[in-house]
């Protein structure tokens, strides 16, 4: 597996704290994990929403959602004033784990996912899905 | 039902002024069944050009149609304006005379066929006219000659002039083919052109077409491409794209405006790039907003 200086990630250590606090605060997360070995090209966080925020498009709506503690998330925490690249975003679903993502709705291996947390100057973050291949929107 | 297809591969894309145009819509069906493009239609009428809500034929390709069709060896691509010169430069005096000659002899035979067909609807009506004269005479009689008066005004060549042989002055009619002669297209494909679509966006475009997804332009929402599951007139689309180099950098706030205009046209906003190597898979990345 490829190795990562501790620089990349020393540098984005606040970034990875303002995103903790606001998951923790805010969005009620718990478990909330950071992940800053050499194997992750940038610090990672992952955790627990309070309640599923991934629906599957395709899932059946008569059958209730699994249990939220099963669905762990992993967050990247960038800064809106970075640039990013194809390659770069590669790199950082390659050092996710390769384990279970789960099934989706039809049956097919689900692809793994992170959610892009973006910090703006004055310590707003939003979060974006990011797929890794081609997944169907969920409101289509 | 379905047509049988009467295409053969290859055909011609006529590249006009940078733009790759089919005008057999023949083809533009062939290549909706078979390779999933839709193009664009772009032919509007040349009196009213501001007439531009429901437009026909020519069908505009982009770029990266006309090179995967070349690289499927389903199609070559002729410069038309060289092809064109070329082939009427080419053409022998012989050709030539035979050719005009021949359509000349096409002609007079669609003109008779026509005028029987006139004298034919005359000698019916007239017949017509009788059986009715026979019920009415006084009153018809004065209607007839009147009638006959009008007709002289229009009819073409008296009856028995035309069945033997046509005036000079007559009207002749030429049919406007859509589709033109294959001496005009006919270089070889090695030498045809080659269509040369953005290196950063066309291994993305590839991807998304092997998967079986139909792309259009995105300039309307605002993306390079729009990809559709199946064909547009029955599916939404699912993806806006956005093509870039393996290493090009592309802001933040881009990915941000971009998840946020897929999220709010119901779809996902789509960026990836090909990793360098030939043989390795193009990567992509669907973005959509993550709700809280």
């Amino acid at each position: 597996m490829t190795s990562y200086t501790p620089a990349e990630h020393q540098a984005h250590a606040h970034l990875l704290q303002t995103v903790h606090a606001n998951l923790e605060h805010t969005a009620l997360w718990t478990s909330l994990t950071a992940h800053t070995t050499s194997t992750y090209p940038r610090p990672l966080l992952s955790g627990v929403p309070p309640a599923p925020i991934y629906v599957d498009p395709d899932a059946d709506p008569n059958v209730p959602l699994p249990a939220a503690s099963t669905q762990r998330e992993w967050v990247l925490p960038v800064d809106l004033r970075e640039k990013w690249s194809p390659k770069k975003m590669a790199q950082v679903f390659d050092s996710l784990p390769a384990g279970d993502w789960g099934v989706d709705a039809k049956g097919g291996l689900r692809k793994k996912r992170l959610l892009l947390a973006v910090v703006a100057e004055d310590s707003t973050v939003v979060y974006y899905f990011v797929h890794d291949g081609v997944v169907k929107p969920r409101q289509n | 039902m379905p047509i049988a297809s009467t295409v053969t591969e290859p055909f011609p894309i006529y590249a006009i002024h940078g733009r790759y145009l089919l005008f057999d819509v023949d083809v533009v069906s062939h290549i909706r069944k078979t390779y999933h493009m839709c193009g664009c239609l772009s032919g509007t009428l040349p009196q009213i050009p501001q007439q531009n809500v429901f437009l026909g034929l020519p069908l505009e390709l982009m770029t990266e149609e006309a090179a995967l069709l070349v690289e499927k060896q389903a199609a070559y691509i002729v410069d038309d304006v060289a092809a064109h010169t070329r082939g009427l430069a080419n053409m022998s005096q012989e050709t030539k005379t035979d050719y005009l000659e021949a359509r000349r002899r096409e002609c007079e035979k669609e003109a008779l066929k026509h005028q029987k067909e006139v004298d034919e609807k005359k000698r019916q009506f007239k017949g017509k006219g009788k059986q009715e004269e026979e019920a009415k005479p006084e009153e018809r009689q004065e209607e007839e000659e009147k009638e006959n008066g009008e007709d002289s005004l229009f009819a073409a060549p008296s009856s028995n002039e035309s069945a033997v042989q046509l005036k000079a002055d007559s009207l002749l009619f030429y049919p406007t083919a859509t589709v033109s002669d294959p001496s005009y297209h006919s270089p070889a494909p090695s030498t045809s052109l080659v269509a040369r679509p953005d290196p950063n966006s066309y291994p993305l475009y590839k991807h998304l077409h092997n998967l079986g997804y139909f792309l259009s332009p995105g300039l309307r929402f605002g993306c390079q491409f729009m990809a559709y599951p199946g064909d547009p007139l029955r599916f939404h689309s699912h993806f806006i794209t956005r093509g870039l180099g393996w290493d090009e950098e592309i802001d933040i706030i881009d990915i941000v405006g971009g998840g946020r205009l897929g999220t709010g046209v119901k779809k996902a906003w789509m960026f990836g790039g090909k990793p360098e190597g030939d043989d390795t898979e193009t990567r992509v990345f669907c973005v959509e907003w993550g709700g809280f």
